[in-house]
C-alpha cells in the first residue's frame, strides 16, 4: 500500500510538472460545486439532475483516481498495466471543465463582463498548459513519412538497393495463406522482397514503420517492455545478446558481423564514429586472420565456399555507404 | 481521399438511422445516429475479423467480405429507410437553408484549423504503439496477426486470443487498402483529423444537453471554444487525454478516451430512450473491445458505468434528503 502512495504521488508530481491538467480538474469541480449545491428544489427531471450528477460524478471519480485502495485493487487485478495515468481517464475532464466553464460565464448577466469573464476563463485554460505548436520533444516533421531525414535517406538506399530473394516456397496447396505470403514476401521482384536488416536501435525503429519489407532480428520492444505484451513471442536471449552487442558496437564488431553472416542479413548499419581498419577483418574459416583485398571490408570468410577461398574472391560485407551519422554495410 | 472520405461520412450515418430505428431510439438527432453508426461500422468489422482468423482467412479476402457486407446492410437500410431518409434530407435542406450564420463559430473554427496545423508540422507520438507496424504488415503479409509487427518473421508462439480481439489496426489496413491511401497520411493526417472531429460532435452533444435552452445558445459556442482550447494548449504530460488528441489521434485508446467514454456516460445520462438506451451503451462497450485492449478501453468504460450508478443512487438520495428538508 505504500508503494502505491508513492507511486500516486510520484505520477501526481509528474503530471503536474507540464502544467495545471490536475489543477483545472479540481478548480472545476470546487466551482460546479459552488454555483450548483445550494439549488434549491427537488424536481429530478430538471437541469438540477444532471448539475447534481455532475458535481456528484466528477468527485466521486476523481476520488475513485486518487484513492489508494483503488488504484491498488486496479494493480492487483491488472498486474501488467500498473499504470496510474490510466485510471485518470475515469475523470471526465473535458466535460466538467467545459461545463463549470460555461455555467461561470453563464452566470455574468452583463454583456461586457460576460465576454471578459469568458475570454478570462480561456487565458487561465491556455496559461495553465502549452500550446501543442511549439512541442519540442516531438520535433517538427521533416518529410511526408514522418521519420528523421537522415534515417529515412538510409532506408530508402536499402530499399533501392536491396536484392531480390528468389527463394519460392511450394504452393501446390492454394490454401495455405502462410506458403502464400512467404512467396509474396520472397517475391523476385526487388519491389517487394524482403530485406534483412541488422540496424543500430535509432535506425531500426523506423524501419518497419517505414516499410514491411525490412525483416529485423529484433522489435523495438526491446527497448520498452510495455510494447505489445499481447504478443507471446519476445525477443530471445540470442536476441537480447545481439541487441547489447549492437549498443556497444566498436567493443562487439567479430560477433556482430559473425552473427550477420550466419543470419544473412544484407545490410548492417552502424554508428561512424567506429573506427574500422581495412584488412584487420577478414577471418578464414580455420580461425586465422589475413589481411582484406583492396577496399573491401570483410568481415569472414564463409567457411562451406571452398571456390572463394582458393581465389580469393571477397566475402562479407562492403561499406558502401555514409550517411549522416551511419555507415551502411552492404552483404 | 475522396471514396474515403464519403465512406466514413456516408456509411455510418445510413448504418447509425438503420441502429436507431431498430432499437428505437431515434429522437437524438442526426450526429447521435452519426456515433452510433461509427460505432457500429467498427463493431461490424470487429465480428468479422475475428470469425475470419478463426476460420484462417486472409486478408484480402476478410476485407472483401466485410466490405461487401457492408455494402449490402446499407443498401438494404436505404431501400427500409427510403421515406424516413427522404424526409430527413428535406428537413436537412430546409434546416441548411435557414440556418443564420453566427459569428461564434469563428473562433471555434479558427482553433479547430489550429489543431489541425498540429497534425502537419508536429511528428506524431508514436510511443508504445505498433499501429502502423501492423498495419503495414498485415497488408504486405496478407494475413491478420501471423507475422511479428515489428521484426516481420512469422510469429512461433502467437497472439493472446485477448490481443486478437483489437482488430482496429487490421481496419485500418483495410480503409489503406480498399481506398488506396498511404497508410503514413491516413494514420498521422485522416485518422487524427477524424477523432478530432468525433472528439468534436460527442462535446457538441454534450454542450446542447447541458445548455439546452435557446438563450444559452452562445454558451454552447463558448462550451466549445473551451474545449477548443483545452486540446489546443493541452501539451501536458503524455497520459492525458488531450495530449493524446492531438499527438495520437489514430491510437484506439485515444478515441475510447475522446470519443467512446464521453459518449458512454451520454448515452447513460440522456434517457430519452428509456432503457433500450443500454443496448446502445452495449455497442458502445463492444466498440472498445475493437479499438484498444481490454484493460485500457473495455475496463475503464466498464468502471465509468459502475461509478454512474453508484452516482445515480447519491443523487437519488440527495434529491430525497432535499425534498424532506
Amino acid at each position: 500500500m505504500q508503494d502505491v502512495m508513492t507511486y500516486i504521488k510520484n505520477m501526481m508530481h509528474i503530471i503536474n510538472s507540464s502544467g495545471q491538467y490536475t489543477g483545472l480538474m479540481v478548480i472545476s469541480i470546487f466551482v460546479l460545486v459552488i454555483f450548483l449545491v445550494n439549488k434549491t428544489g427537488c424536481e429530478t427531471k430538471d437541469q438540477n439532475h444532471v448539475s447534481r450528477f455532475f458535481i456528484l460524478y466528477g468527485v466521486v471519480s476523481f476520488v475513485f483516481t486518487i484513492c489508494p485502495y483503488t488504484t491498488y485493487l486496479y494493480c492487483k487485478i491488472f498486474p501488467g498495466v500498473s499504470y496510474f495515468w490510466m485510471i485518470l481517464w475515469v475523470v471526465p475532464v473535458s466535460l466538467i471543465i467545459i461545463y463549470a466553464a460555461g455555467i461561470v460565464v453563464e452566470k455574468v448577466e452583463d454583456n461586457t463582463k460576460r465576454f471578459i469573464t469568458g475570454v478570462a476563463i480561456l487565458l487561465i485554460i491556455a496559461l495553465a498548459g502549452t500550446i501543442h505548436l511549439y512541442d519540442q520533444d516531438l520535433g517538427y516533421v521533416e518529410n511526408t513519412s514522418r521519420i528523421p531525414a537522415d534515417t529515412l535517406e538510409i532506408l530508402d538506399y536499402m530499399l533501392d538497393n536491396s536484392k531480390a530473394e528468389t527463394e519460392k516456397v511450394d504452393l501446390s496447396n492454394n490454401n495455405d495463406i502462410e506458403a502464400e505470403t512467404v512467396n509474396l514476401l520472397n517475391n523476385s521482384d526487388s519491389k517487394t522482397g524482403q530485406i534483412y536488416v541488422l540496424a543500430a536501435d535509432d535506425i531500426a525503429v523506423y524501419a518497419r514503420n517505414y516499410n514491411a519489407r525490412f525483416i529485423l532480428p529484433y522489435g523495438r520492444d526491446i527497448l520498452d517492455a510495455r510494447i505489445i505484451y499481447t504478443i507471446h513471442d519476445y525477443n530471445s536471449n540470442e536476441m537480447q545478446q545481439l541487441h547489447n552487442w549492437m549498443l556497444v558496437p566498436e567493443e562487439n564488431l567479430d560477433n556482430i558481423f559473425q552473427n550477420a553472416v550466419e543470419k544473412g542479413y544484407q545490410y548492417i548499419v552502424l554508428p561512424s564514429t567506429i573506427t574500422l581498419v581495412p584488412g584487420t577483418w577478414v577471418i578464414k574459416a580455420d580461425g586465422t586472420k589475413v589481411p582484406a583485398i583492396g577496399d573491401v571490408y570483410q568481415a569472414f570468410v564463409d567457411e562451406y565456399k571452398e571456390d572463394a577461398r582458393t581465389t580469393g574472391e571477397s566475402y562479407g560485407y562492403k561499406r558502401v555507404k555514409d550517411i549522416g551519422e551511419y555507415m551502411i554495410f552492404q552483404k | 481521399m475522396i471514396f474515403y472520405a464519403a465512406f466514413l461520412v456516408v456509411i455510418p450515418f445510413i448504418l447509425g438511422y438503420l441502429v436507431t430505428q431498430i432499437y428505437g431510439d431515434n429522437e437524438k438527432g442526426s450526429i447521435y445516429r452519426y456515433l452510433m453508426g461509427m460505432c457500429s461500422l467498427i463493431c461490424v468489422f470487429e465480428v468479422i475479423a475475428v470469425v475470419a482468423m478463426k476460420v484462417g482467412m486472409s486478408f484480402s479476402k476478410t476485407m472483401v467480405s466485410y466490405m461487401s457486407i457492408i455494402g449490402l446492410v446499407c443498401v438494404l437500410g436505404v431501400i427500409y429507410l427510403r421515406k424516413n431518409l427522404k424526409n430527413l434530407l428535406k428537413e436537412m435542406v430546409i434546416n441548411l437553408r435557414q440556418l443564420k450564420f453566427n459569428w461564434r463559430i469563428i473562433p471555434v473554427l479558427l482553433i479547430f484549423f489550429l489543431q489541425c496545423l498540429n497534425f502537419f508540422i508536429i511528428n506524431p507520438f508514436i510511443g508504445d504503439d505498433v499501429t502502423k507496424e501492423i498495419v503495414n504488415t498485415t497488408i504486405a503479409t496478407n494475413t491478420m496477426y501471423l507475422y511479428h509487427p515489428l521484426t516481420g518473421k512469422l510469429l512461433e508462439v502467437g497472439m493472446t486470443p485477448i490481443g486478437k480481439l483489437v482488430t482496429l489496426p487490421l481496419f485500418y489496413s483495410t480503409l489503406a487498402s480498399f481506398f488506396k491511401l498511404n497508410v503514413t497520411t491516413l494514420l498521422y493526417l485522416a485518422l487524427p483529423v477524424g477523432t478530432l472531429i468525433m472528439g468534436y460532435l460527442v462535446m457538441l452533444l454534450w454542450v446542447r444537453f447541458l445548455f439546452p435552452k435557446e438563450q444559452q445558445k452562445n454558451i454552447q459556442f463558448y462550451a466549445l471554444m473551451v474545449y477548443g482550447v483545452l486540446n489546443l494548449f493541452g501539451d501536458y504530460y503524455n497520459s492525458t487525454e488531450f495530449y493524446w488528441v492531438s499527438h495520437s489521434g489514430w491510437r484506439g485508446e485515444t478515441i475510447t478516451i475522446a470519443v467512446i467514454f464521453p459518449f458512454i456516460l451520454y448515452i447513460l445520462i440522456n434517457k430519452s430512450a428509456g432503457k433500450k438506451r443500454y443496448l446502445a451503451v452495449l455497442i458502445a462497450l463492444l466498440t472498445t473491445i475493437c479499438l484498444a485492449n481490454l484493460s485500457e478501453g473495455f475496463l475503464f468504460c466498464f468502471i465509468e458505468i459502475l461509478i454512474y450508478f453508484l452516482v445515480k443512487l447519491l443523487v437519488k438520495i440527495w434529491e430525497v434528503y432535499q425534498c424532506r428538508t
